[in-house]
């Protein structure tokens, strides 16, 4: 073994080091050496677990808890939705729609040899003879008559909410879409939209789990893909009473499977409804918004989505 | 208890599972619905119809602004593949067609003309109307007006009103010595045709709601007298011989009565005259003049005009004349009413700050709208549905003025110049044929 002298001089400990080892303990040594170690063990132990009494405490960090309430934000605008009937809109109750007349499209008989309708009254189940001689086609899908005979789904009541201050209601709901060159008319009034309008159209009362709901964001994106596919009533009599709700069974790729109205009454009998339905249907069937892009993980969520097509704030 | 909420755990995951997703749609567009309308197929007979009938069904389904027919150019299937095959829905769907109508013009045995058509629904892929109809050849025109009503009805839920016609007051010659007559056209401006020769003035004609019948008013006689002039035999002959004058002449909705003005003694009231009895029966009795009276169209109610507020304002009352409540307060004049026949607006011209407007308004006097304005625009008449006003305009025009008829939508749009052979005012819509 060599050393190297300079760190002799320099590092007397490390002179020492090299002297010869010490000379063997005896038994009584030993034993003694074992209980020290054991006692020095023991109180390291009681100091890291108990401290040092007589030290400053270190106070732990007291983070107070905060209560957290996961709330499902469809909740929220469920109860924001249902507004409170405005005052003004009541007057408007009192022009009750016409019962719709009945069909009567015959020519009436003129002096000149009118021509003579044959098929009037029913023009779906009657059809020219031409029909008949047509190859039979294969019939379309007919989504009406695919749907499950479920319940009909009810939008869920909501609670009443208490009544607020409403931005100024429309003076009347046939004003905004309309031309109106009244030179003491109001000016137009810019787009107000409220966290009622944002968060309105989410959906009702779903427990499923928030990770699993569509977003509001999500919504918007639908609806506004939607948007310029939909052809409303403009015009029409009584139009903002033409709101249709359609229940729509969705494909995972985003197209519509089936879209049926519910009120199936409404739309055989009244043809204004009627055309407002077709016209509903239409815009979901329009190959310029499908398929409408929702998220496919969430597909549970949309796989049937009741679509309430509501005019009445266009007009 | 510990069990009775796991239990109700247990019953809530598949109401949740089956949650119904609820979106409100409250946004969209009004643009018009794209409509294919192809040539009918030919099967004899003379070919042009299978051309023009579905081209007058096209300008019908555009001129109302509701439509818009597909260029043919776009067309992607034949006439003769769609007789055979029916129709390829991708295929008109890729240019962009929503509505498709197809026909097919036949010769009958007995010489008339049949046409069949159908409309499908492009996007579902349904046939949702098909109907025939035979007729003589020279009611091809006619026909494509039922056809286009009919589609108009399918599609839109609301009666149609291009089987009607229009007659109205043709102006010609110079301003100061400007001979006016009764004409009479389709809708659309053809079969235009002069009812009277000129030589007396004519003002205000309406049509009978259930008669081809007319009243004017003519100073036929000298003074203003209102007349009757019946479409079939060309007779016309004055309602009534009165010590004054009788102008703003309008059928009741069952045709059975005329509603007019008359002034006696310096004072105008409206009066009512059975067309069968001929005795006037007075409605209003005020010292202000009252005059353009227009019923509702259930008959219940009267719309007029009146200064009886000191300005010239509308008014609505009972048919028997009471309850009188005056309807408009907007500054300016206000005058013509005329109720729209489908009951849900009043049709007026207002005068303020020197210029003429043709407006809306409910009879309830809300929603007041004007849609259109002008130099001078006036003489407002709703279509038979209730859906387009006409009325006319007046411009200068060098030393004399120059008069035209238009069509709106009562949204506000569309508002299109209908060509007449010369210059045209007060317009009155028919009913439909």
């Amino acid at each position: 073994m060599s050393i190297n002298l300079s760190n002799i001089r320099d590092n007397p400990a490390a002179t020492q080091s090299a002297k010869p080892p010490p000379p063997v303990l005896t038994d009584i040594s030993m034993k003694n050496a074992f209980i020290a170690s054991g006692i020095l063990h023991v109180v390291i132990f009681i100091v890291a677990i108990f401290g040092v009494p007589f030290l400053p405490k270190n106070d732990p960090l007291i983070i107070t808890p905060v209560s957290i309430e996961l709330v499902d934000i469809s909740d929220i605008t469920q109860t924001d939705r249902v507004a409170p009937p405005k005052k003004e809109d009541k007057p408007k109750e009192i022009e009750k729609p016409e019962p719709p007349k009945p069909i009567e499209s015959a020519p009436k008989v003129t002096s000149e040899t009118p021509p003579v309708p044959e098929d009037i009254k029913k023009p779906e189940e009657k059809k020219p003879e031409k029909v008949e001689e047509e190859p039979p086609k294969p019939e379309p899908i007919v989504e009406a008559k695919k749907e499950e005979p479920k319940p009909k789904p009810k939008p869920k009541e909501k609670p009443k909410p208490k009544e607020k201050p409403k931005p100024k209601p429309k003076e009347d709901a046939f004003d905004s879409l309309l031309k109106n060159l009244a030179p003491d008319a109001e000016e137009a009034r810019p787009e107000e939209k409220t966290i009622d309008d944002v968060v309105e159209d989410t959906s009702s009362g779903q427990i499923a789990k928030l990770s699993d709901q569509l977003s509001i964001s999500e919504l918007d994106a639908f609806k506004y893909q939607l948007e310029p596919c939909w052809n409303i009533p403009a015009g029409a009599k009584f139009a903002e009473d033409l709101a249709v709700e359609v229940k729509v069974s969705m494909a995972r790729d985003g197209t519509v499977k089936n879209a049926s109205v519910l009120d199936k009454g409404r739309y055989n009998r009244d043809s204004t409804f009627r055309a407002a339905a077709d016209s509903a249907l239409r815009a979901l069937r329009n190959p310029r918004c499908s398929p409408l892009k929702l998220p496919p993980e969430k597909y549970d969520q949309w796989k049937s989505i009741l679509i309430n097509f509501d005019p009445r704030n266009m007009l | 208890m510990k069990h009775i909420l796991f239990a109700l755990f247990l019953i809530a995951l598949p109401i949740s599972a089956n949650a119904q997703l609820r979106i409100d749609m409250t946004k969209g567009v009004v643009e018009p619905l794209p409509i294919a309308i192809t040539q009918f197929k030919s099967n004899g007979g003379n070919t042009n119809f299978a051309r023009d009938i579905p081209g007058v069904i096209s300008v019908n389904l555009e001129s109302s602004g509701l439509f818009k027919p597909v260029n043919p150019g776009a067309f992607v299937q034949s006439v003769d593949s769609i007789a055979t095959d029916g129709p390829n829905f991708g295929e008109w769907r890729a240019s962009n067609a929503q509505a498709l109508v197809t026909g097919t013009v036949s010769p009958a045995a007995d010489g008339r003309t049949r046409v069949e058509f159908f409309l499908w629904d492009v996007l579902s892929e349904k046939k949702i109307l098909g109907m025939a109809y035979t007729t003589t050849p020279q009611n091809w025109r006619r026909i494509a007006h039922i056809i286009s009503d009919e589609i108009y009805k399918r599609l839109t839920g609301e009666e149609g009103y291009f089987d009607s016609r229009i007659v109205y007051v043709a102006e010609s010659g110079p301003f100061n010595r400007r001979a006016k007559r009764l004409a009479i056209m389709d809708q659309d401006g053809a079969n235009h045709k002069y009812l009277t020769d000129g030589n007396s003035l004519v003002l205000t004609p309406r049509f009978s709601p259930t008669e081809q019948k007319i009243t004017y008013m003519s100073y036929e006689s000298g003074k203003p007298t209102v007349y009757l002039y019946d479409i079939s035999t060309g007779r016309h002959e004055p309602l009534g011989r009165f010590p004054g004058m009788t102008f703003a002449p309008r059928f009741s909705p069952d045709g059975k009565k005329v509603i007019m003005s008359m002034a006696q003694n310096g004072n105008t009231d409206i009066y009512e005259m059975s067309l069968s009895s001929r005795k006037p029966v007075r409605i209003t009795n005020s010292a202000s003049i009252d005059t353009s009276p227009s019923y509702s169209p259930d008959g219940s109610q009267i719309v007029f005009e009146s200064d009886r507020g000191g300005t010239q304002q509308l008014y609505t009352m009972n048919k028997s004349g009471g309850n009188v409540q005056r309807i408009t307060f907007g500054k300016g004049r206000y005058a013509n009413p005329v109720w729209s026949p489908r009951g849900d607006l009043i049709a007026f011209t207002r005068m303020y700050q020197g210029k003429f407007y043709i407006g809306v308004i409910r009879p309830d006097g809300k929603g007041e709208r004007l849609i259109t304005n002008a130099y001078h625009v006036e003489g407002p008449t709703w279509s038979p549905n209730g859906r387009v006003l006409s009325y006319f305009k007046e411009r200068p025009s060098g030393n004399s003025r120059s008069a035209k008829i238009y069509t709106v939508d009562i949204t506000g749009y569309n508002e299109r110049w209908l060509k007449t052979p010369v210059d045209g005012s007060d317009p009155a819509w028919s009913p439909l044929n």
